[in-house]
């Protein structure tokens, strides 16, 4: 992808005013003190990114497992496209997950939410249980929520789900709450405009879209005094929402970044997806908001739980969840393939983070990106001491990156606990159920 | 073991076991979920179905999602299709909304019922914002534009108290939230134009941002359905939202004019008033294309046109099949529920279709002459053949299966679901692959599957879904008919209500007269008239009104009039 420059005020929505400041990559180096290590404006710290980075369908066990734990794990073949960035990701294996789930959908709710109702009825479904909320990027975009000028990003790579026509949503990766999805962003167009498109600065256009906000909150207020609790819920979502924006409209900034050129969405072909072109742009995307400081969240769903997207670039003609319960040794030779090619663009985001520089160091290093599935052995929708979780990034310290750690005890939500608590989310626990636990996993941090 | 019920909504029990095996199935009412007076429901069920997860999982802090019962007061965001529309009516000039908004969240396959749950995201705000935005920069593009909407002209130094701009926001505030304005919201929308005109110096600028308010309004986005209270607990609608309901129902947009005028005369107020808008409504081009949707998502045609098989498995696959078995499902349902009312029974079981060129050759039909290759035109299937009905159309037998492959579960699935409003519970947790079999390749789906009965924790639901799916497996993953599978002749037997079955049209055929079918296709248009998933409290309501519709000759059109004559269509919030 190439890059253009761009004035940090044309990213921001709705600049106001302030001194434009002009220093080029690495970003946010001329607003640092003089050691480098904290913003030169406020001494705060360098702000801590999170992400999560969510592929379906699992791995078989026999592909990925390690030999080694500890710090300079040696790669399995299913994990070999991340040599390059090995000492930025912890590899947790052998957790416990003692509560079965409702297989994929049960599982990834579990992981990434901690929560999961099998009774519940999901919004989508009806009947497939509903998954808890929010999910850990959401409590993360939560606690930092104004910091910037867009809380959180959530974008979809693959767009070939089980059943992709006819009626029925992707999956999702990302809950605001209970059983309210964040839908991803499967458009690349959508996201730059999102993330670097032009917006209108003038006095005027602020004075209009406040004038605008102010009436359509007032309406807001009205018409939450006249409905029952769970349309009241709704409706303050939706309130939260108007407020972000009206507060977004005086935020300023200062910086300039480089954004990508504009890409481009190619038609959808769920038989053959350009999906490492497609995870490759949003990821030159992503790691171009977070360098900007347009938001430090983000959540990528690479594919779907119980996903049927065709790795035809492995020589795949079948779906990955169709593999998995083919039940014959060429499917699940595919199945290991798939994995390790998705592994490869897993890589291609961390090595992106890592050579992004930013103070005495880089993105990577100043990042917790929380990696996981929804299932652990797809064939047999295992999960317990068969699940892949990884943590990639420095957190700024907080964590200690580069280690395959072997649980003994530990729980599979532990795991997510330790995301969380490595970019100062403050806890008690994470998971629920049988699931649920206090503490995360010493060996993997410095706090 | 587990228990697998599945649980029917009428005392008949339909389904099939290929084997024979008991697939327990559930009497009417056998699962009282309790509806409070606002809809707030306990998942409680009297036969213990419901907590067969639960038992194994333990209770989860989640709350139950509201399996909403009866009508409840509240607010329903306009699908995507609605929204546009609406703002299309609104803004005129031919102005079209093509920008994103968060997905519709389908439930129980319809949008209708999503839109009464679902919450609007962050980004989806964001979204909202941007299409004011953007569809009030078409309409106020030119001073010639602008003044053609706003229809007068306003002098600066009036301000606020300008006439044409409190007209306008009387005017344009009644089509665009679809009720009178209170004072309040009408001085709130003059704040606007006062500010943005003063500030800007340009009433043109004023009236903009008032009508960019208007659209980023919830009174836009969302249709509110409060109700008075009525005794005995009920919350009766407005006229204005009776108005409402009529329109997005039956035609997908706001209320014109006419309705409104209606609303506004207390012509809405009475059952006859409403039957005859309904029925000036339905005699409306608008209506054959909001039925048309209703059934594209009751029948899994929707987004049709998306359909991507592997292409070295299916030669039939192009980039235009998907589109056009969309377009063969339309012609059938607007034919018999529009242009030829007839018993749309017969929709199971009905040998005239409707192919266009591409079609014709799917389907071994002679070439069609003509210019347009793309135009339909009516096509009998022969007596002898192998298809007739619903079940047999390509763009179902194409959606419910794989890229490469038939889905025998998926289409028994849908069978069970969308024919017979059977619900089929999630599969337990921790289910257990199918036993590895080397030779899998050689098997047929039937053999593949029979796997299923080995487990009685899968049989009790499977026997049911894989028993009626199999009797489709004469065609394959594409639509297209074949004898055999993977060099095995296809055995496409199974047994439905004890009658013993060979094949898609004797299933068709058996379904077409199953009085369980008729309730569930009353169901359906119930639970997308009402936005809500009905409780069991209506259940006699919907026998009732099954009843009238197989009195009526299975008319489509009797039906939607039978259903909008309910008391329930003008109640919501009631304690039944």
């Amino acid at each position: 992808m190439r890059f253009k420059p761009i004035n940090r005020r044309q990213v921001l929505r709705g600049f106001v005013a302030g001194a434009a400041v002009h220093c080029a990559l690495p970003l946010l180096e001329c607003m640092l003190n003089s050691q480098g290590t904290a913003l030169a404006q406020s001494g705060a710290p360098i702000p801590k990114r999170f992400g999560t980075w969510f592929w379906g369908v699992g791995a078989m066990p026999d592909h990925w497992r390690l030999g080694s734990t500890g710090a300079g794990w040696s790669p399995s073949a299913g994990l070999a496209a991340l040599a390059p960035v090995r000492d930025y990701v912890s590899v947790i294996s052998n957790t416990r997950h003692t509560v079965v789930p409702v297989v994929h959908y049960g599982g990834q709710a579990y992981l990434l939410t901690g929560r999961y109702n099998p009774k519940g009825s999901d919004q989508q479904t009806s009947q497939y249980g509903a998954p808890g909320g929010p999910s850990v990027d959401q409590i993360v975009a939560k606690a930092w929520r104004g910091r910037t000028p867009i809380d959180s990003i959530v974008v979809g790579v693959s767009q070939a789900y089980q059943g992709s026509c006819c009626g029925l949503l992707p999956t999702q990766s990302s809950w605001i709450a209970d059983n309210v999805p964040n839908h991803h962003e499967f458009s690349l167009t959508s996201l730059y405009k999102q993330l670097f498109g032009p917006v209108s600065s003038s006095a005027h256009d602020i004075l209009k879209h406040r004038s605008i906000l102010d009436s359509v909150g007032k309406d807001l207020a009205a018409l939450q005094a006249k409905v029952g609790k769970a349309d009241k819920s709704r409706l303050e979502a939706h309130a939260q929402a108007v407020r972000d924006i009206e507060n977004g409209i005086v935020k300023t900034g200062a910086l300039q970044c480089k954004v990508p050129v504009a890409p481009l969405d190619s038609a959808a072909n769920p038989t053959h997806e350009l999906i490492s072109e497609r995870n490759r742009a949003f990821s030159d995307m992503i790691v171009m908001a977070l360098a900007c400081d347009v938001t430090r969240v983000f959540n990528v769903q690479f594919t779907g739980r119980e996903n049927d997207c065709v790795f035809w670039q492995v020589g795949a003609t079948q779906g990955t969840h169709t593999l998995s319960h083919n039940g014959d040794p060429a499917s699940i030779e595919l199945l290991n393939k798939a994995f390790s090619f998705t592994m490869g663009e897993f890589a291609y985001l961390l090595q992106k983070l890592r050579d992004t520089p930013e103070a005495t160091g880089n993105l990577l290093d100043h990042s917790c990106i929380y990696a996981t599935s929804c299932v652990g052995n797809p064939v047999s929708h295992s999960y317990d001491r068969d699940l892949l979780l990884m943590l990639a990034g420095g957190a700024s310290g907080a964590l200690k990156p580069g280690i395959h750690y072997k649980a003994n005890a530990e729980m599979s939500t532990s795991v997510g606990l330790t995301a969380l608590r490595s970019v100062d989310v403050k806890t008690d626990s994470f998971g629920s159920d049988g699931l649920q636990t206090t503490n995360h996993i010493g060996a993997l941090t410095n706090f | 073991m587990v228990p697998c019920v599945l649980k029917t909504r009428l005392a008949a029990v339909a389904f099939v076991c290929a084997a024979g095996t008991s697939c327990a199935s559930r009497s009417k009412h056998a699962d009282q979920r309790t509806a409070g007076a606002h809809g707030t429901v306990g998942a409680t069920s009297a036969d213990g179905t419901g907590s067969i997860v639960n038992s194994v999982i333990g209770g989860s802090p989640a709350a139950d999602a509201p399996l909403v019962a009866r009508p409840s007061g509240g607010i329903r965001r306009l699908t995507k299709l609605q929204y546009a529309n609406t703002a299309s009516d609104l803004l005129g000039g031919g102005i079209t909304f093509n920008g994103q908004l968060d997905p519709d969240v389908p439930q129980l396959f319809l949008n209708n019922l999503g839109a009464s749950t679902v919450t609007v995201t962050p980004r989806g705000v964001t979204l909202y914002e941007q299409a004011a935005t953007d569809l009030v920069k078409q309409r106020f593009a030119t001073p010639e534009l602008a003044l053609a909407f706003v229809g007068c002209t306003a002098d600066i130094a009036k301000g606020a108290q300008d006439p044409c701009a409190a007209d306008f926001v009387i005017r344009i505030g009644l089509k665009a939230w679809r009720r009178p304005l209170t004072d309040v919201e009408q001085n709130s929308l003059l704040e606007v134009y006062k500010a943005v005109t003063a500030d800007s110096g340009d009433p043109w600028q004023g009236f903009a941002a008032t009508t960019e308010a208007m659209l980023a309004s919830p009174y836009f986005i969302y249709r509110t359905e409060l109700g008075a209270l009525q005794p005995g607990g009920a919350l009766r609608l407005d006229s204005y939202e009776v108005a409402s309901r009529l329109s997005y129902l039956l035609w997908n947009t706001s209320p014109d004019s006419e309705l409104l005028a209606a609303a506004k005369q207390g012509r809405l107020t009475s059952a006859s008033g409403i039957h005859a808008e309904a029925l000036r409504m339905l005699a409306d081009p608008r209506a054959k294309v909001a039925i048309r949707q209703f059934m594209r998502e009751w029948l899994g045609f929707d987004g049709l046109a998306g359909l991507s098989k592997n292409a070295t498995t299916f030669l039939q696959s192009t980039a235009t099949l998907g589109a056009a078995f969309q377009g063969e499902f339309d012609h059938v349902v607007d034919d018999l529920v529009f242009d030829s009312p007839g018993d749309f029974t017969t929709l199971l079981n009905l040998r005239t279709t409707f192919v266009n060129s591409e079609l014709a050759t799917f389907y071994g039909f002679a070439p069609l002459s003509g210019a347009d290759p793309q135009a339909f035109k009516a096509a009998v299937l022969p007596d002898t053949g192998m298809r007739s009905g619903l079940l047999t159309m390509g763009g179902l037998l194409a959606a419910q299966a794989k890229p490469d492959a038939t889905a025998p579960i998926s289409r028994g699935h849908y069978i069970l679901n969308r024919l017979l409003c059977t619900e089929i519970p999630a599969p337990p947790p921790g289910v257990p692959a199918l036993p590895p079999e080397a030779t899998a390749a050689q098997r047929t789906q039937r053999q593949r599957l029979g796997a299923h009965t080995a487990s009685a924790g899968c049989a009790a639901c499977h026997l049911a879904m894989d028993g009626l799916g199999l009797i489709l497996e004469h065609f394959d993953g594409i639509g297209a008919y074949r004898d055999t599978d993977r060099g095995m002749k296809i055995d496409a037997t199974g047994v439905m209500n004890g009658q013993n079955i060979d094949g898609a049209r004797q299933l068709g055929s058996a379904l077409q007269s199953d009085a369980s079918v008729h309730g569930c296709m009353v169901r359906q248009f119930y639970r997308q008239a009402m936005g809500v998933q009905e409780s069991p409290g209506a259940d006699a309501q919907i026998d009732a009104l099954r009843e009238t519709f197989a009195r009526n000759g299975f008319k489509y059109q009797e039906l939607i009039l039978s259903i909008i004559a309910t008391d329930d269509f003008t109640t919501v919030g009631s304690t039944r």
